[in-house]
């Protein structure tokens, strides 16, 4: 198998998901053949490491991985980010909530912060379960963009690496002030003409920038929905209990008006539908 | 103080002839795709005083009475319409899409207010007598700033409209408009709001901090937690109670009561009712029916009648100052083309493009009438000064659309398939394979983008090699992404069918090939959405294929792809 994530990283911590992340590390390494670093925030001293090793290798048995483990210190977020910008990390896994406390999710958390900040890709794991065989129901929210091609690359080679998995391509798309033209049109019907044509448009597109990365339209399935951008993905995301959400998400600098006018992948990062892999290079 | 019979009668009877008038000459504009609101005041114009009472006073005279009931029972009536617009505007400001604008979009919004604004500020404020105002007249500066606000809004309904017509909705320059046009439309209201706040403040002897404080209070309260308490409420509503019915009411109680919020504290109630509608339009659960019906609801019955009625009060006439209309209509054009023009160059848009822009955002519409009947109403202008604006806001939206198409047929990048897909690049190919078909509409294209027929060719073959470009119906799309500026399209009618492996095992009998610039990714995809949309139904392949000349077959695709 290609190796599609050459390296990659998990934050460990002695939480109750902790281990079995470490078991979701595993199974990405297994599949292809990564290389893996174990990040941990806190001092390192001799008593740390030991600990750390015995959960670690606790959790593999009866596998047995090759790994580096690096302490790192400060503020967790920062530290993990730079940490994984130095390994040169494709991916980074971390475990998140689905939802955090409002008060947190305005200020920022570990998980968002990396989430938003990681110039990597990142998988978060809202159900990390530790003997996973695959993903079941995955889903790719569409972006006709650099990323939105990458994300289709890496869902290709998913869907051909997990096996039995349900792929399906969502674009969601709104046309503001569509409503209004009823002003003048003076008839529903007009709109939702409109509405049914940039439809039909935007499922055609789909299917060409999908099939422009090889994918066979028979394989997979389409799901265009008309909406706020990201809630509607979100939605459906949970509407079709995915297991798996990829999205293509740029590495910007937000505010806390981003998150206050909430709008595309932060109405996800505020409610977690699945587990989520960030597609950001 | 009792209403009659008599009253009720007639108040009754001037609403329906209203009515009917509106709805019959805003349908006739309609037909000739102009905003209906034109038939509407023309409407006015016709039962006011400006025609019927100079012919039949003494219809008018009964029909519209200045004194009793009747002329309050209306004033109500068109203050309800004016607060329910500025609600179902509100509706439309899409929080979002201003948060996360492009910089084309930014720099387009931007300039799109400040030039007009500046534009219509200074001459009112050096030459306010040439307005009718007093150079010494305290109300110089509110006067000034009301003519830089009139002059830098736009009106979303039209320009939507304007732009659904011209298959530009869904388009990059479409949503480049539309985010500026929100919010230029969002930082008009609140200026105006606030002046006319300034100028009630002014009689109620409420100082300019104390406005600030309640502004800026209302403003926090409104967007930080009511909006959130009603994204929450809103599908509590949807879920529990009757719809459509629970959540118009919802809607419209809210409105009132924030309209009746600001209004009391000396804020205008239309600053309430826009907010209201911001907040309540921007939860992700406002079903896009409940739009449509609210939109319905007010624009069918409220809104004919809040235009109309402008004709019934203003002669236009009597106050038609043809030197006042025509800087109105210099400084009006002036400030938005050049202002949204300069704004969208400046963001990366080619300069016919940007006058398209440009062009686009000058429809001012319903919303400036509203604005300058407010202003009207206040006493900040004169009535020559409101004849001006109607006659600029309907000018600027008739003119909209031709100026657009007109400039956009000028730039050389074009986007929509109709524009590009013209009688040049059609022709009628006698092929004997797909081979034949690729060498001789790449030597077509090479003409076009400067590109050798050799380097077409190949990139087409590789093309066809990751997966084959036959459709279905007898269509093919051969395609590729080039280092060229702007996209080609040329379309083969071939005489005889040729194979391109399309999944359905028909040979293709019309071959649209598409070269598109390698970094318009989007650009690349709506063109071959468009093709297969537009032109992959079986029975407009079979037409097309029928065609025996190119005229012919221009013709038809022309219909097909408007």
């Amino acid at each position: 198998m290609e190796k599609l994530f050459r390296k990659i990283g998990l934050a460990v911590t002695f939480s109750p998901n902790g281990k079995s992340l470490i078991r979701e590390t595993l199974r990405i390494h297994k599949i292809y053949g990564s290389e893996v670093a174990f990040m941990h925030v806190g001092a390192k001293n001799n008593e740390a490491e030991s600990k750390l090793r015995t959960l670690i290798d606790e959790t593999l048995y009866p596998d047995k991985l090759a790994y580096s483990l690096n302490f790192i210190s400060g503020e967790p977020s920062k530290a993990i980010i730079k940490k994984g910008k130095e390994l040169n990390l494709d991916l980074l896994l971390i475990g998140a909530l689905e939802k955090e406390t409002p008060l947190k999710f305005y200020l920022g958390s570990v998980a968002r912060n990396i989430m938003r900040d990681a110039p990597f890709n990142v998988l978060t794991f809202t159900k990390p379960i530790p003997n996973r065989v695959s993903f079941h129901n995955v889903i790719v929210s569409i972006s006709y963009d650099d990323l939105g091609e990458k994300a289709v690359g890496i869902s290709k080679m998913i869907m051909k690496s997990e096996g039995e998995t349900k792929l399906t391509y969502v674009r969601d798309f709104s046309i503001p002030a569509l409503a209004s033209v009823v002003i003048d049109a003076g008839s529903t019907q007009v709109t939702e003409n409109a509405r049914k044509e940039f439809y039909n448009h935007e499922k055609e597109k789909m299917r060409w920038f999908t099939r422009e990365s090889g994918i066979k339209s028979d394989d997979v399935e389409f799901a265009v929905l008309y909406g706020k951008q990201g809630w509607e993905v979100l939605n459906y995301a949970k509407e079709i209990e995915a297991d798996l959400l990829i999205l293509p998400m740029k590495s910007k600098r937000t505010s806390i008006f981003d998150r206050i006018f909430m709008h595309d992948v932060e109405f996800i990062l505020e409610e977690l539908p699945s587990n989520t892999l960030l597609i950001k290079k | 103080m009792n209403i009659s019979h008599q009253e009720v009668t007639v108040f009754l009877l001037s609403i329906s002839v209203l009515l009917f008038l509106a709805r019959f000459l805003g349908e006739m504009f309609n037909k000739i795709k102009q905003p209906s609101i034109i038939g509407e005041i023309f409407a006015g114009i016709l039962l006011g005083p400006t025609l019927l009472g100079n012919i039949f006073p003494e219809i008018h005279a009964y029909l519209f009475p200045k004194t009793g009931a009747v002329p309050i029972a209306m004033e109500g009536i068109t203050t309800l319409a004016v607060v329910m617009l500025l609600i179902v505007s509100g509706l439309e400001v899409n929080l979002s899409l201003i948060v996360r604008q492009t910089k084309t979009a930014f720099f387009t919004s931007t300039f799109g207010m400040v030039i007009p604004f500046i534009l219509g500020f200074v001459p009112c404020y050096y030459f306010p007598h040439f307005f009718g105002i007093a150079p010494d007249s305290e109300r110089v500066l509110l006067f000034a700033l009301f003519m830089g606000t009139a002059l830098s809004i736009s009106a979303l309904p039209v320009i939507a409209r304007t732009l659904m017509d011209m298959n530009l909705l869904k388009s990059e320059m479409g949503m480049i408009i539309i985010a500026s046009a929100i919010v230029n439309d969002l930082f008009g209201w609140v200026i105006f709001s606030f002046i006319l706040g300034m100028m009630g403040g002014k009689k109620d002897g409420i100082g300019f901090e104390q406005q600030l404080m309640w502004i800026f209070g209302f403003l926090v309260f409104m967007f930080l937690i009511l909006r959130k308490v009603i994204d929450k409420a809103l599908p509590f509503i949807q879920k529990t109670f009757s719809y459509p019915g629970s959540i118009l009411n919802f809607i419209f109680i809210l409105g009132f009561l924030a309209a009746a919020l600001t209004e009391y504290v000396g804020i205008h109630a239309i600053f309430g009712a826009f907010i209201a509608g911001v907040i309540i339009g921007d939860s992700s659960h406002l079903r896009e029916k409940t739009r449509e019906i609210i939109h319905q609801f007010v624009t069918n019955i409220f809104a004919p009648l809040f235009f109309i009625s402008i004709g019934l009060k203003v002669d236009f006439v009597a106050n038609f100052d043809l030197p006042v209309v025509l800087i109105v209509l210099v400084l009006a054009f002036a400030g938005k083309v050049i202002g949204a023009g300069l704004g969208a160059r400046l963001g990366g848009m080619n300069l016919m493009e940007s006058l398209a822009i440009g062009f686009g955002m000058n429809s001012r519409g319903a919303m400036e009438i509203i604005l300058g009947l407010l202003a009207l109403q206040a006493g900040l202008i004169q009535e020559s000064v409101f004849v001006a604006l109607v006659i600029m806001a309907l000018l600027t939206s008739m003119l909209s659309a031709p100026a657009m198409g007109y400039f956009l047929n000028l730039s050389k990048r074009k986007s929509r398939l109709q524009d590009i897909l013209t009688h040049k690049n059609i022709f009628i190919l006698d092929a004997e394979s797909s081979g034949d078909v690729l060498s001789t509409l790449a030597a077509k294209a090479a003409k076009d983008t400067g590109l050798s027929q050799e380097f077409i060719l190949q990139e087409l073959l590789d093309r066809e090699k990751l997966l084959p470009t036959g459709i279905a119906n007898g269509l093919a799309i051969p395609h590729a992404k080039l280092k060229i500026t702007f996209p080609v399209v040329l379309l083969a009618v071939l005489k005889k069918p040729v194979d391109f492996k399309a999944s359905d095992n028909i040979p293709a009998s019309v071959v649209v090939l598409i070269i598109s610039p390698g970094d318009e990714s989007e650009l690349y995809l709506n063109l071959l959405a468009e093709t297969v949309t537009k032109l992959g139904d079986p029975d407009r392949v079979e037409a097309i294929a029928a065609c025996k000349t190119t005229e012919e077959a221009a013709h038809l695709i022309k219909s097909f792809t408007a």
